[in-house]
């Protein structure tokens, strides 16, 4: 047996397995049989088992360069050291598929695990939506993107890997985030189509759907942030976001899955927006089936594109076969998807989330608009233009301004309504931070304009925030007792959604401020320099020494040496390179970066004397706040792991549930109350709210 | 929404897979270019021997204008065709012109010299030239008529076929009394 | 024609003098216009770079045409308007707003007003079916009446 065959054998058995997933799925969810249910489950364990052993196989064939096996032939290489063969299994098309296979059986798998003990009937649903999905991707590898393809004569050598994906150690890091965050988008995919399908659309699905939702869309956010840093890190640019149609690929579902996680709140707490609901999420998942097409099958020119002939109408077919049916399933149960609940009033946490919905969507179809546009343009008038970044510059602006205002305002508002004069009470504190620091800035001597809004609107949400807290951690100590901190950690534990989303929110303030500040304040300045000589930008100094040469097992090196200093400081010698490998004409840069929390330092070789080596072209950069990115990013993980967090006292606690009962004698209007700030679990409050109302 | 209209719904995003389709039918990296039917933008450039040679000097002759490299793979590949056009048409009816891109006159002279063929290319420092033709990388050919104005473009590699079929026209369209 | 149409843009009757009556820029002047227009063309080699970003030879020897035609006196528009004549307008990061382009800076506005119109209506029906009734009361704004919490601490005494 080679590693081929096994391989090719274990991605059937997982197609085999996907098949019995869906038609026991929804047999067994059809006619009610627990027998077909249990089937369906084991079939997804199954599946995971599978595509394990062809993972797991396809490692084993990549780290001992069998180039017998077709993958490891085209992507694989002696010189390539073993950690980027390793992760050279997302570097090519039928890799990465096989990698995205794997990460969507194991999605399954665990579904199917956590709810093996229930028996609704929407989990076997969930499992056939899953396995349809996965017929489709295990299909592709048994067909068009067969990795395990068997090259008879096995060659010596292979041609490595794509250069710019084996020249940082970061390309570990962020594709299989993006992963889990892409794939784990089917999750609340599989839930709304299941809800669709068993008929019942009451609010179950849609806790569950949301919770599954907060993790992939953590791992995406993560992934998104984590490519920013890699496009920062390795490409040498300058930058770390150009817009380019693979990161708006990742960037559009992220956006429709952020509308989400803000409108199902509505449907959990009005009942109102049921359709719409179910129509992000299903937009979602399409627009990571459309993203996945678009940069993979050659549609469009992008850094990522590998042109395959049969793929690109593949996704297609597939990317129509779920829009149809999704659409069918909506408008078939659509008698069951009537609002029950009504608006109260205008000003109102849920009209703060509507209108958060209207910008997130707007923010979507603009930046799909933007990517998709030169394509418009070649079909109605075969000619070719570009969209760019400048153009997503300006048109998106103005829209997450917007949103970072909202993010203030939303969470402030109560749920139902609010009178004037309670508003005035919420607000003038934030709105004071909010233009107190508008107008420092201005007196700073900026005058740009989106810097001042964005800080001032900065100041206005962290304020909020901070309200919440303080609000929050009083109305537990009252309660409870015990220090602060206690008290936070408590929120947390008790309402990590709420709390969780606010520390999110805290991150996105942090790099919309690095945004604000990167995008403004970015100095450069191209210099060509003689040995010896200095150049003075900003507060940093930068000295040339020497050009140098190294040959490494697959690449050739071309670096500088530079002796930097921040102001009297000296920052050590840096080397930004060029590296040139066999496969690739233009060099791929390495920029040498030296951050801190206030500026980076950023220097990137451009151009190098070979034959005296006397002088160099330097891109010397300085940008500042870019660290806050990362650290933003880090933040919103750690606020999307506090929201998903399993609270594990959800059970009745007598001592809330008068604190409660009181909060509704005052008022019967719970919700609305300030019953929301004793950081109560949802199940605590309802469980409160249900009594209330009974008594 | 009620009665039979809402089944219409699914229907509405068929233009958005239409265009998709669409996108499958070309080529992203292929690209027209701007200059078709315009002059060709004159240059008076280096030859590798080290003559001048002016643009205009070969007008009255159909011109296929090539840009290569020796370090460009597909080059490799559409180098025969183009020896074999020197070869078949006569000179002072077409002429095969090369431009050299980002590369330095050594290693073209070697490859001209491992490969085979005897026309001429000139030496672009800069890329001026390439940049005056709107140049996304090599190889690219233009196929200028007689009078000099850009006929065609090939980005990619050419073929015999490709070649013969865009020369014969433009001769057939300069040969006196046809096409008038 | 086309051609035509676009050096008109850049140079309108009444827009700037012509480059010969023009003071010389500084070279901090050039430096930074050619930064400007390298930054909004799109390097034909790379994908998806501007020509300002690349290090790749033909964006570098790009750069340094625009920079001779900036010190030359062109504007910057002139120096596009060059670049669009051979790239075609593929070549603009930003595309220009005329003919069919325009849909792609007026579609997002319109999407943004279609939809507020259509929530602002949808907001209307969601709310008018309760501005009949009576308001419901404002909800308190402490989270408890002194009265309220010592009543409740006595309970939660008594509970533990």
């Amino acid at each position: 047996m080679t590693l081929s065959t096994l391989g090719y054998a274990s991605v059937i058995a997982a197609l085999l397995g996907a098949v019995v997933m869906a038609v026991a799925g929804l047999v067994g969810g059809y006619r009610d049989r627990p027998a077909l249910r249990d089937a369906a489950r084991r079939a997804s364990y199954f599946c995971f088992f599978a595509m394990s052993s062809a993972m797991l196989i396809m490692e084993i064939a990549l780290l001992s360069h069998d180039f017998s096996v077709d993958y490891v032939a085209r992507v694989g290489s002696r010189e390539t050291p073993a950690y980027y063969t390793a992760i050279s299994l997302w570097s090519s098309l039928d890799g990465s598929i096989l990698f995205w296979g794997w990460i969507l059986s194991g999605y399954a798998a665990f579904v199917a695990f956590v709810r093996r003990r229930g028996a609704d009937r929407l989990t076997p649903f969930v499992t056939a939506t899953l396995g349809i999905v996965g017929i489709f991707f295990f299909g592709l590898l048994v067909g068009p993107a067969n990795p395990f393809g068997l090259v008879v004569p096995a060659p010596a050598n292979g041609p490595g890997p794509n250069p710019l994906l084996q020249n940082h150690a970061l390309m570990g890091l962020h594709p299989p985030l993006l992963y889990l965050g892409f794939v784990g988008l089917s999750v609340p995919f599989a839930f709304a189509i299941g809800a669709l399908l068993s008929g019942n659309l009451e609010a179950g699905w849609l806790r569950d759907a949301r919770r599954w939702m907060i993790a992939a869309w953590a791992f995406l956010s993560l992934g998104i942030v984590g490519g920013a840093w890699w496009s920062y890190e390795v490409l040498g640019w300058g930058g770390y976001w150009a817009w380019d149609p693979v990161e708006n690929a990742s960037f559009l579902p992220w956006l429709t899955a952020t509308a989400f996680l803000h409108s199902a709140m509505v449907q959990e707490r009005r009942g109102m927006l049921k359709t719409w609901n179910l129509s992000l999420i299903i937009c979602t998942f399409l627009l990571t089936l459309l993203g996945t097409f678009l940069t993979r099958s050659g549609v469009l020119d992008s850094v990522h594109a590998f042109t395959e002939g049969v793929i690109g109408p593949l996704f297609l077919g597939f990317i129509a076969f779920v829009t149809f049916t999704s659409l069918l399933l909506i408008v078939w149960r659509s008698d069951r998807l009537h609002a029950k609940g009504t608006l109260d009033g205008v000003v109102s946490r849920e009209s703060a989330f509507i209108l958060n919905n209207l910008v997130f969507v707007a923010l979507t179809f603009t930046v799909l608009l933007g990517t998709g546009f030169p394509l418009i343009v070649e079909a109605m008038r075969s000619e070719r233009i570009s969209v760019g970044p400048p153009y997503f510059n300006m048109v998106a602006t103005p829209l997450a301004l917007a949103l970072l205002f909202l993010m203030g305002v939303g969470p402030a508002l109560p749920w139902r309504r609010m009178s004037a004069e309670r508003l005035r009470r919420t607000f003038w504190m934030p709105t004071a931070v909010g233009a107190g620091v508008s107008l420092v800035t201005v007196a700073l001597g900026v005058r740009q304009v989106y810097p001042i809004i964005t800080f001032g609107l900065a100041g206005f949400v962290l304020a909020t925030i901070l309200e919440e807290f303080r609000k929050g951690v009083s109305a537990r100590r009252r309660i409870s007792g015990g220090s602060p901190v206690r008290a936070l950690l408590d929120l947390f534990a008790r309402n990590g959604r709420r709390y969780g989303g606010y520390v999110v929110h805290t991150g996105i303030v942090a790099i919309a401020v690095a945004l604000a500040i990167s995008g403004t304040w970015k100095t450069e300045r191209e210099v060509t320099l003689r040995k010896g000589e200095q150049v003075k930008i900003a507060e940093y100094t930068v000295q040339f020494e020497d050009v140098w040469g190294r040959e490494e097992s697959q690449r050739f090196v071309v670096g500088v040496t530079l002796k930097t200093w921040r102001g009297d400081r000296y920052l050590g010698e840096q080397q930004p390179r060029m590296n040139f490998y066999q496969s690739s004409q233009q060099p791929i840069a390495s920029p040498a970066v030296v951050t801190s929390l206030t500026k980076d330092l950023y220097l990137t070789l451009m151009a190098f004397d070979s034959e005296e080596r006397e002088h160099a072209t330097i891109r010397v950069i300085v940008n500042p706040a870019v660290a806050w990115l990362w650290i933003g990013g880090l933040i919103v993980g750690i606020g999307a792991l506090i929201a998903i967090w399993p609270h594990g006292r959800s059970t009745y606690r007598p001592e809330l549930a008068l604190s409660l009962t009181a909060d509704l004698i005052a008022s019967p209007d719970a919700e609305a109350g300030p019953g929301t700030d004793t950081g109560a679990t949802e199940e605590e409050q309802e469980q409160v709210a249900t009594r209330g109302l009974e008594g | 929404m009620k009665g039979a209209t809402r089944w219409l719904i699914p229907l509405l995003p068929v233009p958005v897979l239409a265009l998709l389709a669409f996108g499958l039918t070309r080529s992203a990296q292929v690209l027209p270019s701007a200059l078709i039917g315009e002059m060709a933008p004159e240059f008076t450039l280096q030859t590798m021997e080290g003559d001048s040679l002016a643009l205009s000097e070969l007008h009255g002759q159909v011109i296929v204008l090539n840009f290569w490299a020796s370090w460009c793979i597909p080059c490799r590949e559409e180098h025969p065709v183009l020896a074999r056009a020197t070869r078949e048409y006569s000179e002072g009816d077409v002429r095969v012109l090369g431009v050299l891109y980002q590369d330095d006159p050594a290693s073209a002279e070697r490859f001209m010299m491992r490969y085979g063929g005897d026309w001429t290319t000139v030496l672009d420092p800069g890329s001026r030239t390439a940049i005056d033709f709107g140049v996304y990388g090599v190889p690219e050919s233009f196929f200028l008529d007689t009078e000099g104005k850009i006929a065609h473009k090939q980005i990619g590699p050419l073929t015999w076929s490709l070649l013969r079929s865009t020369v014969d026209s433009l001769l057939a369209a300069s040969a006196p009394g046809v096409g008038s | 024609m086309l051609m035509a149409a676009v050096i008109l843009a850049a140079n309108p009757v009444t827009g700037a003098p012509r480059p010969q009556d023009r003071e010389p820029l500084s070279p901090a002047e050039v430096d930074q216009l050619t930064a400007e227009v390298a930054a909004q063309l799109r390097c034909p080699v790379c994908r998806n770079q501007a020509v300002l970003e690349s290090s790749s030879g033909l964006a570098r020897q790009m750069q340094t045409v625009i920079r001779e035609k900036i010190a030359a006196g062109e504007t910057p528009e002139q120096v596009k308007a060059y670049f669009v004549s051979r790239y075609g307008g593929w070549i603009l990061l930003k595309p220009e707003p005329r003919g069919i382009n325009l849909l792609v800076y007026l579609l997002p506005a319109a999407a943004v007003l279609f939809g507020g119109a259509v929530l602002f209506r949808q907001m209307r029906r969601w709310t008018g079916s309760v501005g009949s009734e009576e308001p419901a009361p404002e909800p308190p704004d402490e989270a408890l009446s002194e009265e309220e919490e010592a009543w409740l601490r006595r309970q939660i005494g008594s509970a533990r």
